[in-house]
């Protein structure tokens, strides 16, 4: 008895199509809204509650001409949809984006400075906009409502039947959930990545730049903690899949034009660049991971000796580590910071910030006339440090 | 009727235990006090202390934690952090900024900076303006604050923070921008001026 229950757990739950699954959900159209007395329109109602609050949170990116970008963006990729949804900038040092079902999307300053271009950007951006007009959301929801029903059905038969290890079964068929809804998910992600695509080149950005982004996501993932994925690709296809798919994909499209739009994406995230790459670089990822997106980052930028200060900045924020270093001959996190920040000014010899911040190291480890010639040189090519007084008070 | 009054008597020991106030908050009253014995500091105005042994700090406030605060944090040693506890809001442990002894002004700065972030109490928290600023006999610095919280309330403070014997001491004001941050600053400027490390 015990077993033909658990074999009609199995069979139920391995069903490709759900009992009481999501029914067909057609495309939303432009400029549609759910009837009032839909289960769409109380989804709608619920994030349009968190739009709200999101609207005035301290963690909204308040950058009226970054978000007007990003929007412009949309619109370009979807002209039909522009006015059904809207972009808000969150200031969060992750890689992610989210589209909510009322068409509020939501971008993480992490996506943007790991972004190549305009046409990486482009291509998470139309990703995003296909979830909207496929409406999946609403079709996760009722997908996950439905199953939860089921559970609750054979939950209840389970204690009825008098299975003594009932409980646990729970957990099995709730795994065994879980997985169909992840599957189902990324079924959502596979399609609204085919849609992006086909927005991205009719817009006539460079489809070979799609992959390109998942590529680099690899990579960071690679680098750093693999046990931990990215959020974003929680529910997502594995990325060397949708590679591959979307390398395939491109393939059969002509492009009209190749634009990537590099230098425009860069100037409007310039003026929070730096903070973001300080944000990166606190989080304290494994060093590869922070020097990889760094990397990334200011590919095609010309101000090397930034990117050698900011890989310096990595070391240091690591602090000391030389008793651990003792025993084997690997560079120590200062001597790495040391050689980096020395890499910056032969690049630039008139940064400032190099010359302070190797002097400031320099003086920990007791190489105290370097530490001052440097500070001091730092003193004559800063304008007007607001840290004179704390500069001089080591120079004393 | 002797069993009953033992029994009476109990009870009403009983009773007045759980009377027992609330030592969670105690009332600090004007003049110079000791805070225990890590600071000691002077008040023109009355606050209210929140005092809690898990907490790696304790606060004065008047009209609430959220209107204004003065943040005091116990002193922490090499390797350690401000806030060592985890919780739900926190992120990995292994991640949280490390204290060290040798670290410069700036890196004082910035590891408090770090810590304060790291505890997701802002969205967002800055520090600059940093200066040198005497805590009694240690040489520290002072630095100015601007934060935002989730709801996108904008904060203004400005803490010290400084090392004595391998010790980390950091004491903070932070208050809304809007009306209660200059109502309080002369104030909160004066006690924090007033600081010395016990």
């Amino acid at each position: 008895m015990k077993i033909f229950l658990l074999l009609l757990i199995f069979f139920i739950t391995s069903c490709t199509t759900p009992i009481g699954g999501a029914k067909k959900v057609d495309d939303i159209k432009p400029q549609e809204t759910p009837s009032i007395e839909s289960i769409e329109a109380g989804l709608w109602m619920q994030m349009n509650n968190y739009e709200e609050r999101l609207k005035t949170s301290g963690s909204r990116l308040k950058d009226k001409d970054l978000e007007d970008y990003l929007k412009k963006i949309l619109c370009d990729l979807t002209s039909e949809y522009c006015e059904d949804m809207r972009v808000y900038v969150q200031d969060v040092p992750y890689f992610n984006a989210f589209m909510a079902p009322n068409g509020m999307m939501v971008v993480w300053t992490g996506l943007l400075l790991r972004a190549e271009n305009e046409a990486q950007l482009a291509t998470v951006i139309g990703h995003e906009a296909g979830h909207y007009i496929k409406r999946h959301s609403l079709k996760t929801w009722l997908d996950a409502k439905a199953r939860t029903d089921l559970m609750v059905i054979m939950s209840l038969g389970l204690g009825v039947g008098g299975v003594p290890f009932g409980g646990d079964i729970f957990n099995v068929t709730q795994l065994l959930q879980a997985g169909f809804m992840a599957k189902h998910s990324r079924d959502n992600e596979r399609e609204a990545d085919k849609i992006g695509l086909d927005f991205l080149i009719n817009a006539g950005y460079d489809a070979k730049e799609a992959p390109k982004i998942w590529e680099n996501i690899i990579k960071e993932m690679e680098l750093g903690e693999i046990n931990k994925p990215l959020s974003f690709l929680a529910s997502h296809p594995a990325p060397k899949e949708r590679i591959d798919n979307l390398k395939e994909q491109a393939k059969e499209y002509k492009n009209k034009e190749n634009k990537k739009n590099t230098d425009k994406l860069k100037e409007k995230v310039k003026p929070h660049f730096h903070k973001w790459v300080k944000n990166e670089i606190r989080l304290k990822n494994k060093i590869e991971q922070t020097e990889f997106i760094l990397e990334t980052a200011f590919k095609g930028n010309k101000n090397d000796y930034l990117l050698k200060f900011y890989k310096g900045e990595i070391y240091r924020l690591r602090g000391d580590n030389s008793e651990d270093k003792k025993d084997n001959k690997e560079e120590n996190n200062y001597d790495m910071a040391i050689n980096y920040y020395n890499e910056s000014i032969k690049a630039n010899e008139e940064f400032p910030n190099a010359y302070k911040e190797l002097g400031l190291l320099q003086l920990k480890i007791d190489k105290n006339e370097e530490a001052r010639a440097n500070l001091k040189k730092y003193l004559e090519l800063a304008v007007n440090p607001e840290d004179e007084s704390i500069i001089k008070s080591y120079l004393n | 009727m002797i069993v009953l009054k033992k029994i009476l008597f109990t009870l009403f020991l009983f009773v007045l235990l759980s009377c027992q106030a609330d030592k969670t908050y105690v009332l600090v009253e004007p003049g110079n006090l000791e805070i225990e014995n890590i600071y000691s500091v002077s008040t023109n105005k009355k606050w209210s202390q929140f005092q809690e042994n898990d907490y790696n700090f304790l606060f004065w406030t008047i009209d609430g934690y959220t209107i204004q605060r003065i943040v005091f944090f116990k002193p922490i040693e090499d390797g350690r952090s401000l806030f060592d506890h985890d919780s739900f809001f926190n992120q990995e442990s292994e991640k949280r900024p490390i204290f060290n002894s040798k670290m410069n002004k700036f890196e004082i700065k910035e590891f408090f900076e770090n810590c304060i972030i790291w505890s997701r109490e802002f969205t967002n928290f800055e520090t600059s303006n940093l200066n040198n600023f005497k805590i009694g006999d240690v040489d520290g610095v002072s630095f100015e604050i601007i934060a935002k919280n989730e709801l996108g309330l904008i904060y203004n403070g400005f803490g010290i923070a400084g090392i004595k014997n391998k010790k980390f001491y950091s004491v903070y004001f932070i208050a809304p921008k809007i009306n209660f941050y200059k109502e309080y600053e002369k104030e909160a400027k004066k006690i924090i001026s007033s600081i010395k490390i016990l």
